[in-house]
């Protein structure tokens, strides 16, 4: 028998990476979603106040995502995920979500699957067995899955397609254009980097991400550049469209939430091997300091509009 | 009728004004502490710059940097609203125009920016901590007991300054406190400060930058010889020190106004008007923006803070 449940599904962390599947998945088996709205500072209030001080902001939000959705839906979708293939893997902060939410919101039910290709349990077995505890039939979950994976890929290459367009094409030559090295689910929340991307986009610059990349093609540009063994894929993605698209752009800027791990190390790396273009590396957390990120955006922006004002700086 | 520029910079300690004509010369300068209310602090400067100007000169253009900046252009209708690190770098080429590494270390913050054929190539400020910045200094000093200004003169005559960590500066007050409990000499204690600050800001501020000559050092520690001379040391090139080395924000805005080639009008009487701030808190929705509201006798000029139209309406409505 078919569920009538309704899922909830946080606007947060991995939903930035899997919305289109994950929306699909539950389209196609016919089960109702609710997602959270876009963070907000109360969002963000209570995920800080349920939260661990040493864990790192996104992780805060993605728990005040949980809080939000506890009394408005039947179950909350929180898998774990530890990697999407081999040396693809996920930091630990991503992994140990649905430990974390159990254990801050023991009244809370959720919709639990795991993916850890190390131990074959691959995305498809997840969504089978989410498939099972919604009284969906296997047959029918693989379908709903292939399906939506499917078309999730399409949009992907989309996007990536897009920006290969945006960047190379003629019409925007005289354009400036910045890439933003940052998690998905940091440069797109609303309280962490969409504010960032609309100034920028304001002051007519483009914007492009350096994830906007197929993991695979990330994976060869890394190893190429630098080494087989970034164990992490958002950093892997990072390091390859660093690689990818550097030569179109004016500037990198490196948005990090504290503490973040693989941040603290990949910014630092990219800092010390990327030479040829500015770099702004921004580093933020839940002590709200606007004026300082601010300053820190308009000045770089001068820096990478120099070229064209010399006169002015050069008296 | 001699056309003049006006430039202000409202840092959070301290406010300076510069006046310059169009050679860039300064006709005018005044420097006063801020005291937490910055629009006072621009009405006394702007008060004291218009004593010492000259009756035949009349300011075109005006401009603001400084983290005050925004509310300040507001008021004085500037032309010119900039962010403090190109400011310094332009007040500071057009002192020293083949300057290509300028040091700041300020009363909270401290910085470096690095340039080429005078185009601002890189820069870096500290982050959140405030390690070996001015305000480190003189808390130092008063432990110790000594006026700061005496403090360069006694660092200077140490003949073996002691060894202060550099890395924090709760680290560096307990080995202070150390080193002066086993016996090292005052002199020694303070000059292992400057150099400790020194240290600090190459590791932290300028760690993996290259510096290169001709080296500006500017911000209130600069009028501290002894640091000036441990920079000089740790660097290997000489540190040049401008005497107006606390206006060059000021100067560069004044600069980049003169450049703007856009003429506004500028009325001295804003010393006299009654501006005020409010800050309100929009209810409109969970994001509560925290709304600064800016009035003129009243008439409210503008208002920030908010990220959506429903704070502006709000603020609007209260207004009429």
């Amino acid at each position: 028998m078919k569920s009538t449940l309704t899922i909830g599904i946080p606007r947060a962390l991995l939903y930035y990476t899997y919305a289109d599947l994950w929306l699909n998945f539950f389209k196609n088996i016919g089960v109702q979603t609710v997602l959270s709205p876009e963070t907000n500072k109360e969002i963000a209030k209570v995920g800080i106040n349920n939260s661990i001080d040493e864990a790192c902001y996104s992780s805060k939000i993605f728990i005040g995502h949980v809080e939000y959705l506890l009394d408005k839906c039947d179950m909350v979708f929180i898998p774990r995920i530890e990697n999407s293939g081999i040396r693809e893997e996920y930091c630990t902060r991503i992994f140990g979500l649905y430990d974390l939410a159990v254990n801050t919101f023991p009244q809370a039910k959720i919709l639990h699957a795991e993916v850890n290709y190390l131990y074959r349990k691959r995305e498809i077995d997840a969504f089978i067995q989410i498939g099972e505890q919604l009284g969906v039939s296997t047959e029918e979950s693989t379908l709903a899955y292939q399906q939506a994976a499917d078309l999730a890929q399409a949009i992907q290459e989309e996007r990536i397609l897009q920006q290969e367009k945006m960047l190379a094409s003629a019409e925007n030559a005289e354009d400036f254009k910045i890439l933003m090295v940052a998690h998905n689910y940091n440069s797109f929340d609303a309280v962490i980097g969409k504010d960032i991307i609309s100034y920028f986009e304001e002051n007519n610059i483009k914007v492009a991400f350096a994830d906007y990349i197929k993991t695979k093609e990330a994976k060869l540009k890394a190893k190429k550049a630098y080494s087989s063994r970034i164990n992490w894929r958002v950093s892997l993605e990072m390091i390859g469209g660093i690689q990818k698209y550097k030569d179109y752009v004016d500037g990198l800027v490196l948005i990090s939430t504290f503490p973040c791990g693989p941040d603290s190390l990949f910014s630092e790396f990219i800092i010390r091997t990327v030479k040829d273009k500015p770099i702004l590396s921004l580093v933020l957390d839940e002590h709200d300091a606007g004026a300082g990120v601010q300053t820190r955006l308009e000045s770089f922006i001068d820096i990478i509009t120099a070229a064209k004002t010399v006169e002015e700086a050069q008296l | 009728m001699k056309k003049a520029y006006l430039g202000v910079d409202i840092g959070s300690i301290s406010t300076k004004g510069v006046v310059i004509d169009e050679g860039s010369n300064v006709l005018a300068s005044s420097y006063l502490w801020t005291q937490g209310n910055p629009i006072q602090a621009v009405k006394n400067v702007v008060a004291e710059l218009k004593e010492s100007l000259p009756d035949e000169c009349v300011i075109v253009n005006s401009g603001t940097t400084g983290s005050a900046r925004k509310l300040i252009g507001l008021i004085l209708g500037s032309g010119v609203v900039k962010n403090e690190i190109t400011a310094h770098a332009v007040g500071t080429l057009s002192v020293v125009p083949e300057a290509s590494t300028i040091l700041e270390i300020g009363g909270q913050d401290s910085k470096i920016i690095l340039i080429n054929n005078g185009v601002v190539m890189d820069y870096a400020m500290n982050t959140i901590c405030a390690a070996g910045t001015g305000s480190f200094l003189s808390s130092q000093a008063k432990r110790l007991d000594l006026e700061l200004e005496d403090f360069a003169e006694l660092a200077l005559s140490s003949q073996n300054p002691a060894k202060i960590a550099a890395r924090c500066t709760v680290f560096a007050e307990s080995d202070l406190v150390h080193k002066a409990q086993i016996g090292h000499s005052k002199a020694d204690i303070v000059a292992g400060l400057c150099r400790a600050v020194v240290l600090n800001y190459l590791n932290n501020v300028g760690k993996g930058k290259q510096i290169k000559g001709p080296v500006v050092f500017q911000g209130g520690v600069s009028k501290n010889a002894a640091v000036v001379k441990e920079f000089e040391n740790e660097l290997g090139l000489p540190v040049y020190v401008d005497p107006n080395g606390h206006l060059m924000g000021a100067l560069g805005v004044a600069v980049l106004c003169k450049n703007a080639q856009e003429e506004l009008f500028f009325d001295f009487n804003i010393t006299n008007l009654d501006f005020e701030t409010r800050g309100v808190e929009c209810e409109g929705c969970p994001n509560h923006c925290e709304m600064i509201c800016v009035y003129r006798e009243e008439i409210l000029l503008d208002a920030w803070g908010n990220k959506c139209d429903t704070g502006m309406t709000l603020v609007s409505n209260q207004a009429a």
